[in-house]
């Protein structure tokens, strides 16, 4: 209804859009819209209760994990450490969205194209020579490894104070993943 | 570069030039390669990093000097090949950049002396603070719908992070999650607003969607989806400027942030924000085309005269009256920034073209208030820091008897908070009298036009604003009767003499801003002068009122 009528405008970008109707029309339209949307989920859950059977259970309150006992409580902390997918994910997955179209022009550009996306590639080289030095891409950070001095700066305390946190957090972290109790 | 120009990608632009140009954003992101550098060659030295980075503003600096003195005659726009141009360089953006520049500065200084014997994470900080830096400078170099968006984000992600800065500090944390949430939510909105602009108008350039806007708002059958576009996008630009129904980040991340951050979003980030409302204004104004007729162009836009007056009289009265409790000084600062982001936000709401006034009262008042506002609370920030670094606290009974114990502090202090209220010798008083006048000028002008609705709304600005100075009045003096006329005998404030320097410097400039003022506002005349753009032509160049604007005087 007018729902669909304003999306019409929106897909039509022209000024003078295909939207012919008033505006009392286009707001009844989209107040109908939400009327409805809460009518379905609340009257579908006011429905269940009155006419579903009740016969509560211990198992049919319990987690649903297809079909299995289920170990211990979903709200456990993730392990950090796959920041460092992300990480390398924004890295290499930006830079290969944008070669695509780059290749695709670059048989018609030539030059300016290469020199173009050499400057792009020194904006995301930087940044990634500055995680791997500074040991964000490093599956096991361990505290200890935290200590060992690295190549290029002398051990002193800026370099391992830097990142003393980050190597607590996943201390913690690894404190967290000892086996739970399985409940039965 | 001649190079990049035989293309067909950048045809029609001499990308030399418009490189020139933008050098001053170039250069700041250099910096901030070079400073993701700086741990990788030298090491993790809070000193050096910082060394690196006075060196990227000092080169920022000539550029923009460099930029200032080629864009002086006129607005130039560019890098795109579509009209409106992507960015604009003219000398409201390059005005935005000194101040930037100056205010980077000191916030530099601040962080020198309070935080960077411990800094562990400098690298970071600096990128998070430049990032943020050079997201306010595109958001005053800007009418593209897409480039606001992209501008607004670019300046609110760093600041999310940096306000979260001391990962140990809960407070901070719990300040950082708030500011980043509520902060989604608003971009959300905006981009939604956005989003039904652009289906409704089908350009991304503002002064197409002013002249749309002209034509359809008050009588056009699209007039409620083009109403809630320019509503929704509002809301992100009210979140910047922390305008009061999205101000709820503002007291929380103000006192949850490290001092020099709390200083630096309070002053540049509102600043751009309110600036960057300046220029849409001024678009808006001159939105009819140059054969339009501006009086009746106005009329049309009332309705969002209307919304911005009301938004920044409810602000200034919220701000004010949030203030009255706080024991906290940060935090009654933080409500003082919001109160004076209202202040600000009326003279945006002055919607008068230079054609029918003769003047661009509105948005000069604006620039000197920015400039005024900085010297203001870098002065007081910077003595809260102060105190704040020597006792620990931040509460208002740390800055017992200081008149005796720090005379060096206390003076300076006196000067910023009754400058902030806008007592006469300070140049906090011209830059209200400036705004009083702007409104009045609205008044007048929509008056004598037949405009009723926009005089009134004049009035109605002009009490709210003389008002609230009296309610400010309290909560400021509650500060100066705790530092002069209470003792409880406590010692000294150690403080660096490079911190002294800086806030005695803004106090002296607040008094001599008043005595100097006349080239203060002649020089933010000449910044504004470009800016009621009747349309923008193919080639980049802009079309200047500059002859209406500088037959009167405001």
């Amino acid at each position: 209804m007018g729902n669909m009528e304003s999306v019409a405008i929106l897909a039509n970008a022209a000024p003078s859009g295909a939207y012919s109707g008033t505006n009392l029309e286009l707001v009844l339209g989209i107040g109908l819209c939400i009327l409805a949307g809460f009518g379905l989920v609340f009257g579908g859950l006011t429905m269940g209760r009155l006419v579903r059977p009740k016969q509560p259970h211990p198992e049919k309150a319990a987690a649903y994990e297809c079909g299995e006992p289920a170990i211990g409580d979903s709200w456990v902390q993730f392990d950090l450490r796959f920041y460092t997918v992300a990480l390398v994910f924004i890295v290499f997955d930006v830079e290969l969205a944008l070669l695509w179209p780059w290749a695709v022009v670059f048989k018609d550009m030539g030059g300016p194209a290469f020199w173009a996306f050499a400057v792009f590639f020194v904006l995301i080289a930087i940044p990634f020579l500055y995680e791997w030095k500074s040991g964000y891409l490093s599956w096991v950070r361990s505290s200890d490894a935290q200590e060992r001095p690295s190549l290029l700066t002398p051990p002193s305390s800026t370099s391992s104070d830097s990142d003393s946190s980050i190597a607590d957090g996943v201390s913690n972290v690894v404190a967290d993943e000892k086996p739970a109790e399985v409940t039965t | 570069m001649a190079l990049l120009g035989q293309t067909d990608l950048w045809a029609g632009i001499d990308v030399g030039e418009h490189l020139f140009l933008f050098s001053p954003m170039i250069v700041l992101v250099c910096t901030m390669l070079a400073v993701v550098a700086c741990p990788i060659i030298l090491g993790r030295g809070p000193r050096s990093i910082a060394t690196v980075v006075w060196l990227g503003l000092g080169i920022t600096l000539f550029m923009t000097f460099r930029v200032a003195g080629a864009v002086a005659d006129g607005g130039v726009s560019g890098l795109s090949t579509q009209p409106g141009g992507m960015l604009i360089a003219d000398n409201l953006s390059v005005g935005f950049q000194f101040l930037l520049l100056a205010f980077l500065a000191g916030v530099m200084l601040m962080w020198w002396m309070g935080s960077s014997a411990t800094e562990r994470n400098a690298p970071e900080f600096f990128i998070l603070l430049l990032g943020s830096a050079l997201g306010m400078v595109l958001m005053v170099s800007t009418t593209n719908l897409l480039m606001i968006v992209m501008a607004i984000e670019l300046a609110s992600l760093p600041s999310y992070a940096i306000v979260g800065f001391e990962k140990r500090n809960r407070v901070a944390a719990e300040a950082s999650l708030k500011y980043m949430i509520f902060g989604a939510v608003c971009a959300a909105i905006m981009l939604y607003g956005a989003s039904l602009l652009y289906g409704l108008v089908g350009s991304l350039d503002m002064a197409v969607i002013a002249s749309y806007t002209i034509d359809n708002l008050s009588l056009g059958p699209n007039r409620v989806l083009l109403a809630v576009g320019l509503l929704c996008f509002l809301v992100g630009i009210a979140f910047k400027v922390s305008a009061v129904p999205f101000h709820f980040w503002c007291p929380d991340a103000f006192e949850g942030a490290r001092i020099e951050v709390t200083t630096w979003l309070s002053v540049v980030s509102k600043g751009a924000g309110l600036l960057l409302l300046a220029r849409l204004v001024t678009v808006f104004c001159a939105g009819g085309g140059a054969d339009a007729n501006p009086a009746l162009s106005i009329t049309f836009l009332t309705p969002l005269a209307w919304t911005i007056g009301i938004i920044a009289a409810v602000t200034c009265t919220v701000g004010n009256f949030a203030a009255y409790k706080q024991r906290s000084v940060k935090r009654m600062l933080a409500y003082s920034s919001i109160a004076h982001a209202g202040y600000m936000m009326m003279a945006t709401a002055v919607f008068i073209h230079p054609s029918i006034s003769g003047s661009t009262a509105g948005i000069t008042a604006l620039l000197t208030y920015v400039v005024i506002y900085l010297l203001m609370n870098l002065g007081a920030f910077g003595v809260t820091a102060m105190v704040v670094w020597d006792t620990g606290s931040d509460k208002i009974e740390a800055f017992t008897g200081l008149m005796r114990r720090s005379p060096w502090l206390a003076v300076p202090m006196v000067a910023c908070l009754m400058s902030l209220v806008g007592m006469p010798p300070f140049a906090g008083f011209i830059g209200k009298w400036w705004i009083l006048v702007a409104l009045g000028r609205l008044q007048n002008t929509a008056t004598s036009s037949g405009m009723f609705s926009l005089s009134t709304l004049g009035w109605l600005l002009m009490i709210v604003a003389v008002v609230n100075t009296f309610i400010s009045l309290y909560y400021y003096l509650r500060i100066v009767v705790q530092m002069m006329f209470r003792d409880d005998g406590q010692r000294t404030v150690r403080t660096p003499i490079v911190g002294l320097a800086m806030v005695n410097g803004c106090a002296v400039a607040l008094f001599a801003l008043l005595i100097f003022a006349q080239p203060l506002k002649r020089t933010a005349e000449r910044f504004t002068r470009n800016m009621y753009t009747a349309s923008v032509e193919q080639d980049g160049k802009h079309k200047t009122l500059a002859s209406a604007i500088q037959r009167g005087t405001p």
